[in-house]
């Protein structure tokens, strides 16, 4: 944690409130993109993010300033988003990308559309563990130690449920690549 | 490293994650191994495919409802440092209620603790007084009314009819186990719930020694006096 963010929760706690925006800022972009990777829906997402902002405001005075704020406000959100995830499980969705459909990406995107539903169903089987870890670590690009502090796991438990995970993710793929590679032949 | 060893290393070496201790090893397979590298290699494909059909790659939170999000979480959120307690007070709460516990511990055994006092039992008997012992610490409580004194009875106040317990009335003389044969007396009764301690005398016939041994009422050995 940095000085600017340790002085910025000093005032915010001393009850100055306007402080709290310029904290979390830096991270905006990190929570709604997370909280949409989890739960799949940006509807869900938004809501993850904005409960996640209240509860960070709300006991910002049991944060750690050792520890790192980023770390600590994105373990929040991960919480959150279980929550959506637990009232909608099956609406997990990486499906929405901002692609344009010119018709030379049709074909790519008749691939990729397979592909997008096959990454959904794999990432509804994996387990919850398994799933954050992969998206934490795969999808956010956040290190080891990174993704293990912010589910409050140890770093064995993270390289484990990795493994796996892709082990599991890298399996559907090529059973999906296979038989798309026939039908182009 | 063995091909089955480094397969199981795979899914972690595609994203760079392994330690590197292994990674040396893992590295040096790879050169001689067409088969692995092949299953790395489609290991690395899937991760590619993955991150490219991450819709929220590009994704931004929009400003105003950015905005929004922080006046109502700052609206609804209370005062933060109302909440603000426990992680300095925590380690030094533990230590201080552990150290009790461990102080009111120690105070219930001193207090609760029976020791048998061999000698002093000893005494007693010599001078025919009935000795009060409290209850042993591990006797469990029992359905049946448990008397409060016990009183220690042995072989050797039982054959003397001067004994004071023998002049209450409360221990009746039984004969040996040979004479009962011969004359078809009864088995003495068993000993009452009150007889918690019993003791066996040893006298030695060259030297004199006498030896006490004392039992409890599961005939665990608790002491001797010489």
């Amino acid at each position: 944690m940095n000085e600017q963010e340790t002085t910025l929760v000093e005032m915010v706690l001393a009850g100055n409130s306007d402080a709290f925006e310029p904290l979390v800022r830096p991270y905006r972009n990190d929570l709604i993109r997370l909280a949409f990777r989890m739960t799949g829906d940006w509807e869900d997402a938004n809501e993850a993010s904005q409960e996640a902002l209240l509860r960070a405001y709300r006991y910002l005075a049991r944060f750690d300033t050792a520890r790192s704020f980023k770390n600590w406000l994105l373990g929040i959100l991960v919480n959150e988003a279980r929550k959506s995830f637990r009232k909608k499980p099956r609406s997990l969705s990486l499906a929405e990308t901002a692609e344009p459909s010119t018709p030379a990406d049709q074909e790519r995107r008749h691939e990729d559309g397979v592909l997008r539903d096959r990454l959904r169903a794999c990432l509804n089987e994996l387990s919850r563990n398994q799933r954050e870890i992969f998206i934490l670590r795969d999808l956010e690009d956040r290190n080891i130690r990174e993704t293990a502090r912010i589910l409050g796991a140890s770093e064995v438990a993270v390289r484990v449920h990795l493994s796996r995970a892709r082990k599991k993710i890298k399996d559907l793929m090529t059973r999906d690549a296979a038989p798309g590679k026939e039908t182009m032949s | 490293m063995i091909c089955r060893s480094v397969r199981k290393l795979l899914p972690l070496a595609a994203g760079g994650d392994l330690s590197e201790g292994k990674a040396g090893k893992f590295a040096a397979h790879l050169e001689t191994c067409a088969s692995c590298r092949a299953e790395l290699n489609a290991y690395r494909s899937a991760l590619d495919r993955a991150r490219k059909l991450d819709g929220a790659a590009g994704h931004s939170w929009n400003e105003a409802a950015w905005a929004k999000a922080v006046r109502r979480a700052i609206a609804q959120g209370g005062r933060p440092a109302a909440t603000r307690p426990m992680t300095v007070l925590r380690p030094a709460v533990i230590a201080v209620a552990g150290v009790v516990l461990i102080a009111a511990v120690a105070l219930l055994l001193v207090l609760t603790r029976h020791p048998l006092r061999p000698r002093e039992v000893l005494e007693a008997r010599k001078e025919g007084v009935p000795l009060e012992i409290p209850a042993p610490l591990e006797q469990k409580p029992t359905p049946t009314p448990v008397p409060t004194k016990q009183t220690i009875v042995n072989r050797d106040s039982i054959k003397k009819p001067e004994t004071p317990l023998l002049a209450a009335g409360r221990i009746k003389p039984s004969p040996a186990p040979i004479d009962r044969a011969l004359t078809g007396a009864e088995a003495p009764a068993p000993p009452s719930p009150a007889q918690d301690i019993v003791s066996a005398t040893f006298v030695s016939r060259e030297t004199g020694l006498k030896i006490v041994w004392f039992f409890d009422r599961n005939f665990d050995w608790k002491g001797e006096v010489k």
